[in-house]
């Protein structure tokens, strides 16, 4: 989502600052172009407006009576509109009212025996006047120059810079995906990498390559972190395994000694006889604490082998329920099975599995006043068992706690005189882990506490 | 807050871009220097010409208005006004706005005054044909028209036509017919 978030920025930042840039680039080369049009055509109709003037007066002066004839023929030629103003008098062509086309400022001046030019808006045409007062004929010249044409220009000029701006931006935005893309690749690899060592995959390393010094150096960098991680790992598990190896054989000599005393108990003083039971029960807390973290290095260590097979759920479990129930005392909790449940396989380590079921029901014992029911349901290709107890539910803050090891719930806090090793449920999540499944710690519906496991299937029931 | 402003001002600019003109208007007319105004057109006298100068005077022309009755409606000409300046505005006629405005005329607008002078207060003037290819009642309007503009320059003893070169006579609606026609007898067009 990160990393996605962050490509959408990339890719904007691309595509506003290609939209920014060219908009820039074509205002400016839009106005830049205009003001050149429109300067040229305005000194080219300025040029021509003197012309015509002076052929004006020259008509004047020599065959005032042809004037009409040289007006229309100006006219006809030059493509504008020609009004005079003779001895105070309007005069034109053309059928409209002359003061239309010229304002009254533009009058005004010419009047003052100003040469005059001016850009206006008369109705819907884009008109460019030029004004010239001929004293030496007491006639004013007002040439009306049409710039429609060069509007039509500026319209088409813009939707080209306009377009090519539209193209440059979805190239831009083009450009930014293929960046982004090529920028965040590494962080992919590196995000996905961190997964699958989060995922319990320690052998996992970011491949080296040659995306550039950056990457190169975060690769080494990281690959160097997970190597010193991994190793302390090692060296923790080793540790524990060792520390557990190491005093399971004086352990091993305290419970025998324990259990010579207990067979001469009738001969201890009372209080003998009492820290005798004290010693015994702390010993095979301690000796199960010591089992149990031996289970565990091996876990993490990898050397546990898995001794896989296929084998029918239901069976496997009433198998594993009954042979733990012998052991462990009391009585024997119900096993629920739907139907299409009794035919199905999973692929398993039969030893694994009796631990798992092990661990749940004594872990039911000890905090819960034991287990109610084991159900066994079909979900897709997978089997759900579930595991309730008779206790009172395990708090919603302590659910995702409880498979953490030597966590301790609210509820073995509550019964300090029943002693667990605090590693029960951590060895069932490792080992339901290692049979590719996966275990949560819910609420059931008669208010107990759940333990749901799946497993995926091998075999469907036919 | 500063984000969405940028962009408030840049859809303006856009939508200022998109629909005014894109030739700018000028608020006020620019005006250009003299020394650049070419061919001496602000010089109070025309480079390179003897008298240097053209000045105007208003003359009447004589045009139809309501009941074909003439009016007098002035032109500017050149000075000094000639007798061939004020029959050529004759034949020029009304102008748009004066046709607009009910004026008339029944001076062909094609007929050409090759000739006009005034001799003893009578104008003689010659005319192209134009004038015989209109009807008699029209043409003796037209005549009547030339005869006020010659009278309003001078020629107050009435003009003496001739058709390209050839003598011309009008015959009057009493039933005479007469080579020089005077205002008098065209007074029928003063009455309406």
């Amino acid at each position: 989502m990160r990393s996605r978030s962050l490509r959408l920025r990339l890719v904007l930042i691309f595509g506003l600052g290609t939209l920014l840039l060219s908009s820039l680039l074509g205002t400016l080369t839009f106005f830049g172009v205009r003001d050149v049009l429109i300067a040229q055509q305005q000194k080219t109709d300025l040029q021509q407006s003197y012309v015509n003037a002076a052929l004006i007066r020259n008509t004047l002066y020599t065959a005032p009576l042809t004037l009409n004839n040289e007006v229309n023929s100006i006219e006809q030629s030059a493509d504008s509109t020609l009004i005079l103003k003779i001895n105070g008098q309007w005069q034109t062509l053309s059928e409209q009212v002359p003061t239309v086309d010229i304002s009254s400022d533009a009058m005004r001046a010419v009047n003052d025996g100003h040469v005059i030019t001016e850009t206006r808006m008369v109705l819907s045409d884009l008109d460019y006047v030029v004004g010239i007062p001929m004293p030496a004929v007491q006639v004013q010249v007002f040439e009306v120059w049409q710039l429609d044409g060069l509007e039509q220009n500026m319209r088409v000029l813009l939707l080209v810079i306009g377009s090519a701006a539209l193209f440059t931006t979805v190239l831009g935005v083009s450009g930014g995906i293929w960046v982004s893309r090529r920028t965040l690749r590494p962080l992919v690899v590196v995000s996905d990498t961190a997964a699958r060592i989060a995922g319990g995959d320690f052998a996992t390393r970011l491949p080296t390559t040659h995306a550039g010094s950056e990457v190169e150096q975060l690769t080494e960098s990281f690959n160097a972190m997970v190597n010193q991680l991994v190793t302390k790992l090692e060296r923790d598990a080793r540790f524990a395994s060792d520390v557990s190896h190491e005093l399971r054989s004086p352990l091993t000599a305290l419970a025998m000694s324990a259990s010579i005393l207990e067979q001469h108990r009738e001969e201890l003083a009372p209080a003998a006889q009492q820290s005798l039971t004290l010693l015994s029960a702390e010993i095979l807390v301690f000796q199960g604490l010591i089992e149990d973290l031996i289970e565990l290095s091996r876990s993490d260590a990898g050397a546990d082998s898995l001794s896989l097979e296929v084998i029918p759920i239901a069976e496997l479990t009433r198998q594993a329920v009954r042979s733990v129930m012998r052991r462990l005392g009391g009585q024997e909790p119900l096993v629920e099975v739907d139907a299409d449940v009794e035919s199905a396989r999973v692929l398993v380590d039969r030893r694994r599995f009796e631990r798992i079921i092990a661990n749940l029901i004594d872990n039911a014992q000890h905090y819960a006043g034991g287990v109610v029911a084991l159900r066994l349901s079909l979900q897709g290709n997978r089997v759900e068992l579930n595991v309730d107890d008779a206790g009172p539910g395990i708090a919603e803050s302590d659910q995702e706690h409880v498979f953490e090891r030597f966590y301790r719930g609210r509820a073995a806090h509550d019964r300090s005189t029943v002693r667990g090793t605090g590693l029960g449920l951590a060895l069932v999540r490792e080992h339901v882990k290692s049979l590719d499944g996966e275990i949560r710690a819910l609420v059931s519906p008669e208010g107990g506490a759940r333990f749901q496991i799946d497993l995926p299937l091998v075999e469907f029931p036919s | 807050m500063k984000r969405s402003r940028h962009l408030g001002i840049l859809l303006l600019s856009a939508l200022c871009l998109s629909g005014c003109t894109l030739v700018s208007t000028s608020s006020s007319p620019s005006q250009i220097n003299p020394n650049n105004v070419p061919f001496g057109l602000q010089n109070l006298t025309i480079p390179f010409t003897p008298y240097g100068e053209v000045r105007w005077v208003t003359r009447d022309i004589f045009l139809l208005g309501p009941g074909q009755r003439v009016v007098a409606i002035p032109r500017s000409m050149t000075a000094p006004p000639t007798l061939s300046a004020v029959l050529y505005y004759e034949t020029q006629g009304p102008t748009p706005i004066e046709m607009n405005a009910g004026i008339t005329t029944q001076v062909p607008s094609n007929l050409v005054i090759n000739q006009a002078n005034i001799q003893g207060h009578i104008a003689l003037i010659d005319v192209s044909k134009e004038l015989l290819q209109i009807s008699l009642a029209d043409r003796r309007i037209a005549v009547g028209q030339l005869v006020y503009a010659a009278a309003a320059m001078g020629a107050t003893k009435g003009i003496q036509l001739s058709i390209e070169g050839a003598p011309f006579s009008l015959k009057l609606p009493t039933g005479a017919t007469v080579r020089v026609i005077t205002p008098a007898e065209m007074s029928f067009l003063k009455k309406g």
